[in-house]
């Protein structure tokens, strides 16, 4: 699958490149949420994982703005946070991410959700 | 608590997981097999993924207790079946340890008892007495969970055949922070909040729990809840 990552943190963003390109993935990286519109429609992607919390133009409105997109709206996206409150899992499965993993994941859970959440893709494709 | 304290505290807890996902994640990735490390350097991987969880329970418990001091605490309590919450995490912890897996026994589970809680948070203070239990008591002893009606209550224990508390160390098992002065319990990891944590979570949804103990014999945690009006009726049904 290609991937688009979408986290401020750079550690975050190299360690996610690390996990899924092992995971054989192709990975495209993105430091903020403001161009987030800009890099799907460049490279694509067939899934987006998403940080929450960005200087700028955060998570929820980046996740606002693809569910808003008949362009975007159907590309799977996965909310990666440190912010684990009940209320953020479900604001963000109403806005229609597909999956929620706080931070810190465990790598090993983190590709099987993304692998579930492509599969799905494909199905209902 | 203060609430600038509990506030500082819940701003902790939060900034210290995205450093902790890196440790974890680049911890997770040497251990796998694609890595092919030597067995000595899998073991350092290991150590390191071990007390980076250790430090993720830390800052969770630090982060629910700061939330109940500073009276954010949110709950969501639905009606449902607390028989088969404990007996799904009970099969959890089996399937995630499998070393635990032939002395976990839980019974009662097979009658549905209907509790008005919060399911997560109610599975925090069991998988919380239940790897206490297993982590205090000898590798080739069992640990009983059992489920059972006492007067309008049900009673939810965990037993176990470990190094049992002092009654000096009971007075004070809840209370945050507390470790035992006992050097065989000391060797084992643990943040002294787990019960302070369990203890606040229980009371919030009208609830005790309780302990007795042996030295040398093991302990019983004992959590009594109040059944749901309509739990005679959802049996029935």
């Amino acid at each position: 699958m290609r991937i688009l990552v979408v986290d401020d943190n750079p550690d975050i963003r190299m360690l996610l490149v690390s996990i899924l390109q092992r995971a054989q993935h192709e990975v495209i990286e993105a430091a903020d949420g403001v161009a987030v519109q800009q890099w799907v429609a460049d490279t694509e992607p067939d899934l987006i994982i998403l940080d929450l919390m960005m200087p700028e133009v955060d998570g929820w409105e980046a996740l606002e703005m693809l569910k808003a997109d008949p362009s975007t709206k159907d590309i799977p996206v996965i909310i990666s946070s440190a912010l684990d409150e009940r209320e953020d899992y479900a604001k963000a499965l109403e806005m229609g991410a597909v999956d929620y993993v706080p931070k810190p994941w465990d790598a090993s859970d983190l590709v099987q959700r993304v692998g579930l959440a492509g599969a799905a893709r494909a199905k209902s494709a | 608590m203060s609430e600038s304290k509990s506030q500082f505290l819940a701003e902790v807890a939060h900034e210290f997981k995205t450093p902790l996902t890196v440790i974890i994640g680049y911890a997770n990735m040497l251990r796998s097999d694609e890595s092919h490390l030597d067995e000595e350097l899998s073991a350092y991987a290991g150590s390191i993924e071990k007390s980076a969880s250790q430090l993720t329970t830390l800052i969770r418990d630090l982060g629910d207790i700061s939330k109940i001091d500073s009276g954010q605490f949110t709950s969501t309590k639905t009606l449902h079946d607390i028989s088969a919450d404990v007996a799904d995490i009970v099969e959890g912890i089996k399937i995630s340890n499998l070393e635990y897996r032939d002395r976990l026994k839980c019974e009662g589970s097979d009658t549905a008892n209907v509790i008005f809680g919060d399911t997560s948070r109610l599975g925090q203070v069991f998988t919380n007495l239940i790897t206490n239990a297993l982590k205090y008591s000898p590798v080739d002893q069992d640990v009983v969970i059992a489920i059972d009606i006492s007067g309008e209550k049900l009673k939810i224990s965990v037993a176990d055949q470990g190094m049992g508390i002092s009654e000096a160390d009971i007075s004070r098992l809840f209370t945050p922070y507390f470790r035992s002065s006992n050097p065989e319990a000391l060797e084992r990891e643990g943040t002294g909040l787990g019960l302070y944590l369990s203890k606040l979570i229980v009371e919030e949804h009208g609830g005790t729990i309780t302990v007795s103990s042996q030295i040398g014999e093991g302990s019983t945690f004992s959590i009594g809840l109040p059944l749901a009006a309509n739990n005679d009726q959802s049996k029935a049904a």
